[in-house]
């Protein structure tokens, strides 16, 4: 009985995922995502807000992160991060594969300064939510890139893609690339 | 619950899950589709970066209408693509664009093309008709065609990304199935996208069946586009009224900020 409930769960859960869809985007790894960051910060996301932007072309969208842990880079207090697309009023753009926050998320963040705002570098893919698995309390960093990130690479590698590791590892991961990085010039993926 | 019931939906469950998988395409959700069929305006200025005649706006549009994409589909033409000006370009007003540059700085860094969907709205039946769909291209990258008479070098191919990309524009969603042209990675110089795959017609046509639409062209007008909400100073209840998403002030006398 306890089998055929799991069994049911798990196949309605399977059967009503509908994925969203896509922009295409170059793929990255860490130490090329690491490479093109101005900053890679721990923080939470604290308010977020769409709006018009200046010629009411487009809608993006704002929110408002609060730095808890800078990894690489300077960035500290609260930073302004934009994306694009997002709702206002009636209106809504859906920008596939671009980052989305949620008020109360807790994030690591590669950030790129972009005037008078913060953008994602490698949209989704420098996005990781911070999620605490149940199992033990440790902290994880889980990839928000979703079914809508169309992704290439330059060398035909086939696309690795991210996994979930530990906040502890992912920190390492990241500090021992902005070491490499240190003393170069920013990637030219940018 | 009882156990019957829980066989049942197990079975339905299951039953869902086989159909589902029989073909992996995946329809944007919610699925919607256009009325007529649209006709996509190719920026006619061309990219940059791509030596053929044009900038790769001839070989855009001919991939973009070949029957070995979309238009091999379904009986009939499910869409049309033009050169033109993209002096107009505005989400959402009807007319869908392909722009070799990003007017609204959507597309930097790592994002070498966009596809901008959101515009559709519902019929008196429940169903959704799409009314504009428009794609950004970002400038900074190498690109070619299969036009260009040097080849391709770390490249990527226009045609395979934008048949991609209009393929969102049309309805559909990525697909599990490699070598599809909605299959969500590639590599550079690989130009097999532009080629649509049973998969990617089967999706197609499970928008919208065996034929295209009896009529073409495009909603134009301007049934949405851009933003007609309030301006500053605008007087305003709550945020959605509001260009800027921002409605301030006591209640009563709130206004746009």
């Amino acid at each position: 009985m306890k089998r055929l409930t799991l069994l049911a769960l798990v196949a309605v859960m399977v059967a009503v995922t509908v994925p969203a869809s896509a922009s295409t985007f170059l793929a990255m790894n860490q130490e090329e995502l690491v490479a093109a960051s101005d900053s890679v910060v721990v923080g939470e996301v604290m308010q977020v807000q769409s709006y018009w932007n200046e010629g009411a072309t487009a809608i993006v969208t704002d929110a408002l992160v609060r730095v808890n842990e800078t990894l690489a880079g300077n960035a500290s207090g609260v930073v302004q991060v934009r994306t694009f697309g997002g709702q206002v009023g009636p209106v809504r753009i859906e920008a596939h594969g671009f980052p989305v926050f949620e008020r109360g998320q807790r994030v690591v963040l590669h950030l790129q300064d972009d005037g008078d705002a913060a953008r994602v570098v490698g949209y989704q893919q420098g996005h990781l939510r911070l999620l605490v698995r149940q199992s033990d309390g440790v902290q994880v960093a889980v990839p928000t890139v979703d079914s809508g990130a169309h992704l290439v690479t330059r060398d035909g590698s086939p696309v690795q893609p991210q996994r979930v590791r530990t906040l502890d590892t992912l920190r390492q991961e990241i500090r021992d690339a902005a070491a490499d990085v240190r003393h170069e010039l920013k990637s030219s993926v940018r | 619950m009882n156990k019957r019931t829980l066989r049942l939906l197990a079975l339905v469950a299951v039953a869902t899950l086989v159909a589902s998988s029989a073909s992996a395409f995946v329809l944007l959700s919610p699925a919607r589709t256009w009325d007529c069929s649209p006709n996509v305006i190719v920026d006619d200025r061309g990219e940059s970066s791509i030596t053929d005649a044009d900038g790769g706006v001839a070989a855009t549009v001919a991939a973009l209408t070949s029957n070995q994409a979309w238009n091999g589909a379904v009986s009939g033409t499910l869409l049309t693509a033009e050169a033109g000006s993209m002096a107009n370009y505005t989400l959402g007003d009807g007319i869908p664009m392909l722009n070799f540059q990003d007017p609204i700085n959507a597309c930097k860094g790592s994002c070498l093309a966009a596809t901008f969907t959101g515009f559709y709205q519902e019929r008196n039946d429940g169903s959704f008709q799409i009314f504009d769909a428009d794609i950004v291209t970002n400038g900074r990258y190498d690109w070619t065609t299969q036009s260009e008479p040097d080849g391709c070098s770390g490249e990527f191919y226009m045609e395979g990304v934008q048949v991609h990309e209009v393929g969102h524009l049309l309805g559909l969603g990525h697909s599990g199935v490699s070598g599809a042209t909605m299959f969500p990675s590639v590599s550079s110089c690989n130009n097999g996208p532009a080629s649509t795959a049973g998969d990617d017609n089967a999706g197609i046509q499970a928008l919208y069946g065996n034929s295209a639409p009896s009529c073409s062209g495009n909603p134009g007008g301007d049934p949405g586009g851009g933003c007609d909400l309030g301006q500053s100073g605008d007087s305003c209840t709550d945020n959605g009224d509001c260009c800027s998403g921002n409605c301030k002030g006591k209640p009563g006398s709130k206004t746009c900020k």
